[in-house]
């Protein structure tokens, strides 16, 4: 039994999504864009949650554990990342960061 | 006012105001403030979880993302010492255009939800089991302890490297002289030019001289 | 006893590994010793061998590997010991091992002493694996080999652009014989399943019987690699210039061994060549017109080598002559007899070149033989051998030869004429030779001339052994047709009886062309006497009164710049239309292609921003259009 309905979860669960992708694709503050991924994640969290509340299977919730593990991991990866960058480059600005430029 | 409408409106504020904080974490320019956005982000959709029965998830994304994800974006930011708003352009040259596929593919995911859903069998799960198994954080307890043994040590080997990985990346290095063979001509010019004469502080930003 | 028959091919390897290896900075002039060691094991081996089987010369062969095997057909790496082998490894070691001496005062003021004994012992072994292969993909690996040391000893002065060009035309010339060999030894595969010499020479009749067109045709290839190797005409021409390379080489490669290389593998092959006439023709035809071609280019030639080298190819022809009729036991004999009177020639001018200060041309010569006696009079030895004098080695195999062919018959008329004409050609330019360059007034400036002196010891023991060779190898052919070598070969050949080309004649017979071949010799002598010792011309008067004639034998009969006319500048013309087609055409297509995709990527590579979040948009510009598809089109 879910209240309002599923539809609402999955609805507010891309709304972040989105938003998460938007930051990422308009943010220049690498930071920022690392916040991003995390409101991505959050609403992956809530589909899952969603569903899982829905379907009255708990293995849904049991995987947000797991997100949770990757969004930490993630972060503290992705913060070491920059640290280094930082050190390195002098700046945060993903528009500087191109050396993928083939 | 049946329950089910108070609900419905305890949902419509913590969905609303999640998604007010989400587009501030995007759109502020200060870094503290979108880190303390991202905070108001996971309280309500704590709520949220409340509002699912998942009283455990709730908890444990207030304590991981509020009390460890986001003070780590805090630390960093203090690390570095880039508090302050910098004056420059915060938004890229893609922005209108990013922002309008964005919203299409939003639409497409409504879209999609309103109609395509095929929902699965219900699984054993239910409210009742839940309950007896003493409630949400027993149950799923006894779901990733049982079942998920496996996968959840595995996370643990996960957060390990993790670990590991950070403190290698971050570790402070005393500048080696790197071999020609591993930067590029500019960079290695950039180098011989600042072992020349001057020191850091009006060098060619290397970055610069490859980009474009 | 057979069991030790690795060593004799081993035993030079070893040298030749040692020297290749340590050579250059440790060993130096002690190479020699190590060359000389090796090849005199192989020698010692080989005589000891040849003793044990004296009596009972079947044919045996040592497996060492097999090599490869794929279904049925299985490669094994063996080792033959028959009469054949027997007689061709003696030749081959002694030989060998007199040119290992000779080279060593030879080449002692040589800086590239040590490489020049690092090639010397890897011939060697190359050789004795050639004689001793057991079936044909090893004879032609070691065919290949054998020739792979002569370009290199050809170009082994490499520094001397004429030697380099040599050795490449060598290498050439026998990549057309060897490509001829190469289909040959392909289609025995194909017809008989096998390569291994027994077996082959077991189907062989069968065979015969079926398809006697595809026998030729396999044995006439075999024999282009034989005209390659063996330098028949019109593949002959590049033994003369192969003369570049040092005398022993000559001496050792271009006379004694490598070039009966061809002469040994259609003897070898006789159970097959047997059952076609057709190809024992050819095989005769080319053999006597090659005798006789070569003789005359060898009247005019003044450079002492030269001479030397298309009496090599006449008589090589005169071999294969005999081939031809069917006397193969002649043709060995002749082929080992001539190993050493040739070999000894060659050492001996060897010996005049380096006597005289590196000259090489006979019109500069004259009256050398009291300043160098053991030189002159062994080299006198051996120019009686070559034209034919009783007693000694040469009269004895040629008189052999030369009465097979008549005694085949037919044909056989045509080819004894061809024989004996060459023969009397032979006697006069050897005699020339010799005369040019030992006796008659002395044409060098008396300044030169005084400086000519005798070869030092160990160059002219190996010439007394080899005058001695010369003088009494051809007794293992006496009395004529029932002499050692002939019971000795009389099973190897075989089947040479019982196809009925062996004939034997009546006692008169023999004595008849034996009478015949001395007075050609004699005559032969007496005209080359009378026109260069009584009236002693100097050689230019000679020439003069032969006129054109004199021109066309100078030039080789024009056949060098024919080859270099048609053949070469018809293949530069061909490869220069090839060339403008490749340049033009080809390339044309290959740079519009190049430029089509570099404009495009130029294009593209616009979009490479190497910003993470441009690539990042494509993601989700992708996944929204996948979505608006999968909304529009499947719903």
């Amino acid at each position: 039994m879910i209240i309002p309905a599923l539809e609402y979860y999955l609805v507010l669960g891309a709304a972040l999504f989105i938003i998460g992708l938007l930051g990422v694709l308009v943010r220049r503050n690498l930071l920022i864009v690392f916040m991003s991924i995390e409101l991505i994640l959050l609403g992956a969290n809530v589909t899952f949650v969603g569903f899982a509340v829905a379907l009255d299977n708990m293995l849904g919730q049991a995987f947000v554990i797991f997100s949770l593990t990757v969004a930490a991991a993630e972060a503290a990866v992705g913060l070491a990342i920059i640290v280094a960058l930082s050190r390195h480059r002098d700046t945060l600005n993903v528009d500087e960061i191109n050396t993928l430029k083939g | 006012m049946t329950s089910e409408t108070l609900l419905t409106l305890i949902f419509a504020y913590f969905a609303l105001a999640s998604v007010v904080f989400a587009v501030l974490v995007i759109m502020l320019r200060n870094p503290v403030q979108c880190a303390l956005s991202l905070v108001g982000v996971v309280f309500h959709l704590a709520g949220i979880f409340i509002l699912l029965r998942a009283e455990f998830l709730a908890a444990a994304h207030i304590i991981i993302y509020a009390g460890a994800i986001i003070v780590l974006f805090l630390f960093t930011m203090m690390l570095l010492n880039i508090g302050a708003v910098e004056r420059v352009r915060q938004f890229h040259v893609q922005a209108p255009l990013a922002i309008v596929i964005g919203a299409i593919l939003f639409l497409e995911f409504i879209v999609l939800t309103g109609a395509t859903i095929t929902i699965g069998a219900q699984g054993p799960h239910s409210p009742a089991w839940v309950a007896g198994q003493g409630g949400n954080v027993q149950a799923l307890g006894q779901v990733l302890f049982r079942d998920y043994l496996l996968p959840f040590e595995v996370a643990s080997v996960l957060l390990t490297a993790a670990v590991v990985g950070a403190i290698v990346l971050a570790r402070q290095r005393p500048r080696r002289p790197r071999s020609s063979s591993e930067m590029g001509v500019s960079e290695w010019m950039a180098e011989r030019y600042e072992k020349a004469n001057v020191r850091s502080s009006n060098r060619p930003n290397s970055a610069e001289e490859i980009g474009d | 006893m057979a069991d030790v028959a690795w060593l004799i091919p081993l035993l030079p390897f070893v040298a030749f590994a040692i020297n290749g290896v340590f050579g250059r900075k440790y060993l130096k002039k002690h190479t020699g010793l190590v060359a000389n060691a090796g090849v005199l094991g192989a020698l010692v081996v080989s005589v000891a061998l040849f003793i044990t089987q004296l009596d009972h010369a079947e044919p045996q062969s040592v497996t060492l590997w097999t090599w490869a095997v794929s279904g049925d057909f299985a490669l094994d790496i063996a080792l033959r010991v028959d009469a054949l082998t027997l007689v061709m490894l003696l030749v081959v070691t002694s030989v060998s091992f007199m040119v290992h001496v000779y080279s060593i005062g030879y080449m002692d003021h040589d800086p590239g002493f040590w490489r020049f004994f690092t090639y010397l012992p890897l011939f060697v072994f190359a050789m004795i694996m050639l004689v001793m292969a057991n079936n044909l993909l090893v004879l032609f690996v070691f065919w290949e080999a054998v020739g792979l040391c002569s370009y290199l000893l050809i170009g082994f002065w490499f520094d001397r652009q004429s030697a380099s060009a040599a050795a490449v035309k060598a290498f050439l010339t026998n990549r057309i014989g060897d490509v001829g060999f190469l289909i040959g030894l392909l289609l025995a595969w194909y017809v008989f399943g096998t390569l291994d010499y027994d077996e082959i020479f077991v189907q062989a009749p069968a065979v015969a019987a079926v398809t006697p067109g595809m026998l030729t045709i396999i044995c006439l290839l075999l024999f282009v690699g034989a005209m390659g190797k063996s330098a028949q005409f019109p593949l002959h021409v590049w033994l003369p210039d192969a003369m570049e390379g040092p005398t022993p080489v000559s001496a050792l490669i271009h006379a004694a061994t490598m070039v009966t290389a061809g002469v040994y593998m259609v003897a070898r092959f006789n159970p097959l060549y047997v059952l076609s006439a057709n190809a024992m023709a050819v095989v005769a035809i080319v053999g006597a017109f090659t005798a006789l071609f070569a003789a005359t280019i060898g009247l005019a030639q003044n450079d002492i080598k030269r001479v030397l080298a298309y009496s090599t190819v006449s008589q090589l022809g005169l071999m294969f002559m005999a081939l031809g009729v069917g006397a193969f036991t002649a043709a060995i004999f002749h082929l080992a007899t001539h190993a050493f009177f040739k070999g000894l020639l060659f050492l001996g001018s060897g010996s005049v070149i380096h006597g005289t200060n590196e000259e090489q041309d006979m019109q500069r010569m004259g009256g050398l033989f009291g300043k160098m006696p053991v030189t002159g009079s062994t080299y006198i030895i051996g120019g009686l051998a070559l034209s034919g004098i009783i007693p000694l080695a040469g009269f004895w195999s040629k008189d052999e030869l030369l009465g097979a062919t008549l005694l085949a018959g037919g044909m056989g008329y045509l080819l004894y004429a061809l024989g004996a004409l060459a023969s009397f050609l032979t006697a006069i330019y050897t005699f020339r030779m010799i005369i040019l360059t030992f006796f008659g007034k002395t044409r060098m400036e008396t300044e030169r001339f005084s400086h000519v002196h005798e070869s030092p010891r160990v160059m002219t023991i190996p010439l007394i052994v080899l005058a001695v060779g010369a003088a009494i190898a051809g007794f293992v052919g006496v009395p004529p047709e029932h002499g050692l070598i002939h019971d000795y070969l009389h099973d190897t050949f075989l089947a040479a009886e019982l196809a009925g080309l062996v004939h034997k004649p009546s006692t008169a017979f023999v004595l008849g062309v034996m009478a015949v071949s001395t007075l050609i010799a004699l005559v032969g002598i007496l005209i080359a006497y009378s026109v260069f010792m009584r009236k002693s011309p100097a050689p230019e008067t000679v020439a003069g009164r032969a006129g054109p004639l004199h021109t066309l034998l100078v030039n080789k009969y024009f056949l060098d710049d024919f080859y270099d006319t048609v053949l070469a500048g018809g293949t530069r013309g061909v490869g220069w239309l090839f060339a403008w087609f490749d340049l033009n055409i080809v390339d044309g297509i290959v740079n519009l292609i190049g430029l089509v995709v570099s404009e495009v990527g130029g294009g593209l590579r616009r979009m490479q921003t190497g910003r993470l979040e441009n690539y990042a948009f494509s993601v989700v510009l992708g996944t929204a259009l996948v979505l608006a598809f999968y909304i529009i089109m499947v719903r």
